[in-house]
């Protein structure tokens, strides 16, 4: 039973860390209409700059040649910033340019930096990768409870997160990036300077990703550049989808269903003896999953809410016009 | 603006209840047996590019794990084998492994490759469940493992040595090096030169190559600035012929010492007279047991062994043997005698003649379909290279650099 437990356990930190990407990928998306396929970018980013920052300075035979051992926290703040430097770095270009631009860009970037990741042994070891990432207050918590005291560590990064989306939708902040999400001639219109708003939401969104980046890190304690391949940014779009975009709940629901999906389907071939066929299925059948929500929750299974003037009137307890 | 607070209706609080009920739901249910009778954890990758190390490693352990429950199985209870894809991904294989090991309690983990195994050797080591991998040549690992991470595949480094002793042996002391620009060919190239220095040789100079261009004259003349007699070269078919053929049009002078990749018939063929007199590593043509292993392999599975599939037999052989000679299958218990059971004892080649040897008290050597299967002390494992020539038209084997010549 302990050894089940300890299964769903890691599966729920998997899910969690994808509900963090997938929390920041609704600020681009789901809530500012910023079409980024290269979220995997900010991920890996978050992973490397917390490695880098954590773990002792290399010996001789290690291919890279930086390690500043600093206490994790410091690491996992430096992750969240670098990310959103990253961010800063590829919105000025694209985020002027109409949403097709930041597609292309983005998915760009994501590949250059794994390629980036694989050649330049020097600062990330190479395909080799880094190995020995600390995770954090590993001797203060007990052994056998250290995977759920993480697992607590992140749900709560989740509920942060949650926190700022929910805040998001009912903030003056939120309401310009809807608006520049729904019709952005009209929001300059409104006098909004699109760009800077636009720019913000990016970073928040790359932030997260950051965020969920450096739990990563801490977690997997090994970092490759196979972790981060473009899967991962269409893994969290599917979770997005499925759950429903711009709906925070929506977002972590998403993620939590497509990651047990996945974890459960390693089930099947004990129970139905399919054998080899199982792990092929696995991916088409989560394109199944992507084209049944589509054809039948168009808008993911929790619905953004559209409230309507007067509701949002009197929310606000302006007693409307 | 007192109105501020969340109200939450029933309806989408019962939604996101049931729709979380749900997913806990699913991640409850799942079961599995644990703990009772004995089984073996494969993570290889089973689809992507590299999808032929899994479908191909698990027919080999397959053919063990017959071969193992025929005999009574491992303390008396039959194997069971577990097969998990790691889609050649550190994160999926990450859960996977942790699956294996929680959930369905293996004695021991058989794989995964170089792309994965760096990333789960830190969750082998902690829950103390060995991995013995047939599949992970990188020499990462060289110092790393010999605790919990073993390996029956070959270290990259060895083949780098094994060049270091060809050019030493035949009285070559300034030697040049090539290589192709990626990880294996990196560390190949590295190992190459470490090896001649330490035998006492210089090497005046290394060159990187980007494979797939469709020049390499520059790189040529660089590495060919010095007059070196030798020049050690690592890369694959393609890119080795291109250099090949422009040096011999530039009429640059030295014999070559090619990697295993280029001893292919064909490649002999093509280069034909240009060749003549270079050397090449190769494996050594396999002793009975593999011929046992290949026939039975070709049966299964309708083509002669792949790569890695002798390696994969003799791992499962490893982990049975290790279980027989703790007389527990807890990966715990069992870790602990794979180096032993590797090394130093009585020969023997089948888990039936094992175990016979070991009820009767008795210290084993297994070698295997693979070689002799010596396991260091870091869990690596030492094998023997053969040294072919090109006569102008094919190569023709000219010598054989024993195991115990690579350990310098």
């Amino acid at each position: 039973m302990l050894e089940q437990l300890s299964f769903v356990t890691s599966v729920l930190t998997v899910a969690g860390i994808y509900a963090i990407l997938a929390l920041g990928l609704n600020v681009h998306w789901g809530e500012t209409g910023l079409l980024n396929f290269g979220h995997v970018a900010f991920f890996a980013v978050g992973a490397y700059t917390t490695a880098l920052l954590t773990i002792a300075a290399p010996t001789a035979t290690q291919a890279y040649s930086f390690g500043f051992g600093l206490p994790i926290p410091v690491g996992i703040l430096g992750g969240i910033l670098a990310a959103g430097v990253v961010a800063v770095l590829l919105g000025v270009p694209t985020l002027q340019l109409s949403e097709e631009y930041l597609a292309i860009v983005s998915i760009g970037l994501a590949e250059i930096l794994r390629y980036g990741m694989m050649n330049e042994n020097w600062l990330t070891g190479g395909v080799a990768g880094i190995y020995g990432v600390g995770r954090p207050l590993r001797g203060i918590v007990p052994g056998e409870l250290y995977d759920l005291f993480y697992l607590g560590l992140v749900l709560a990064a989740v509920a942060l997160c949650w926190a700022y989306s929910r805040r998001l939708k009912r903030s003056p902040f939120g309401r310009v990036l809807r608006s520049i999400r729904d019709d952005e001639e009209a929001a300059v219109a409104l006098g909004k300077n699109t760009f800077q708003y636009r720019m913000q939401a990016f970073v928040v969104g790359a932030m997260m990703a950051g965020l969920a980046g450096a739990l990563w890190a801490h977690y997997a304690t090994a970092l490759t550049p196979t972790a981060f391949g473009a899967s991962i940014t269409f893994l969290t779009w599917v979770a997005l989808i499925v759950g429903g975009s711009g709906n925070a709940g929506g977002a972590i629901l998403g993620a939590g269903l497509i990651i047990s999906f996945r974890e459960a389907t390693r089930y099947l071939p004990d129970l139905y003896g399919l054998g080899d066929i199982i792990p092929t299925l696995r991916l088409m059948l989560v394109g199944v999953l992507v084209v049944v929500a589509i054809r039948y929750r168009p808008e993911g299974l929790l619905p953004e809410r559209n409230i309507s003037y007067a509701e949002y009137c009197r929310r606000l307890d302006y007693g409307g016009d | 603006m007192g109105g501020r607070e969340t109200p939450i209706d029933r309806r989408s609080f019962l939604k996101t209840t049931a729709a979380a009920g749900a997913t806990l739901g699913v991640a409850g249910c799942l079961g599995g047996s644990g703990g009772e009778g004995a089984s073996l954890g494969v993570l290889q990758p089973f689809t992507g590019e590299v999808s032929w190390v899994g479908e191909s490693s698990e027919v080999a352990v397959n053919i063990a794990v017959d071969e193992i429950n025929e005999a009574g199985g491992m303390n008396g209870s039959d194997v069971e084998i577990i097969t998990e894809d790691t889609e050649a991904n550190q994160q999926t294989a990450t859960s996977a492994i942790r699956k294996l090991i929680d959930s369905d309690g293996v004695s021991a983990i058989l794989g995964p490759t170089s792309f994965t195994l760096p990333a789960v050797m830190n969750i082998a080591q902690e829950s103390q469940v060995p991995i013995i991998s047939p599949t992970a040549g990188t020499s990462v690992l060289d110092d790393m493992g010999g605790e919990y991470v073993f390996r029956t595949a070959m270290s990259d480094s060895l083949g780098g040595r094994a060049m270091a002793r060809i050019a030493y042996d035949n009285g070559y002391d300034e030697i040049a090096v090539m290589y192709v620009d990626n990880q294996g060919g990196r560390s190949f190239g590295q190992t190459v030169i470490d090896g001649f220095e330490a035998l006492g040789g210089t090497v005046t100079t290394d060159v990187a190559l980007t494979p797939g261009k469709s020049s390499y004259r520059s790189e040529l003349t660089k590495a060919f600035e010095s007059d070196p007699e030798f020049v050690s070269l690592t890369a694959g078919t393609e890119t080795g012929q291109i250099v090949i053929e422009q040096w011999a049009e530039q009429d640059l002078g030295g014999v070559w010492g090619l990697s295993d990749d280029m001893q292919t018939a064909t490649f002999a063929e093509e280069l034909g007279s240009n060749l003549e007199g270079s050397y090449a590593l190769g494996p050594l043509t396999g002793g009975d047991k593999y011929d046992e292993f290949a026939t039975e392999y070709e049966s299964r599975a309708n083509e002669s062994p792949q790569p890695f599939t002798a390696e994969a037999y003799d791992a499962t052989m490893l982990a049975a043997l290790a279980a027989q000679a703790a007389e527990s299958n807890q990966g715990s218990d069992l870790a602990g005698q794979i180096i032993s059971a590797s090394r130093d004892g009585d020969v023997v080649t089948s888990f039936e003649a094992g175990a016979d040897a070991l009820g009767n008290g008795a210290n084993i050597d297994y070698n295997g379909a693979s070689g002799p299967v010596d396991l260091t002390d870091r869990g690596n494992i030492l094998s023997a290279f053969a040294v072919f020539q090109s006569t102008g038209s094919a190569w023709e084997q000219t010598g054989e650099i024993p195991a115990e010549d690579l350990e310098f």
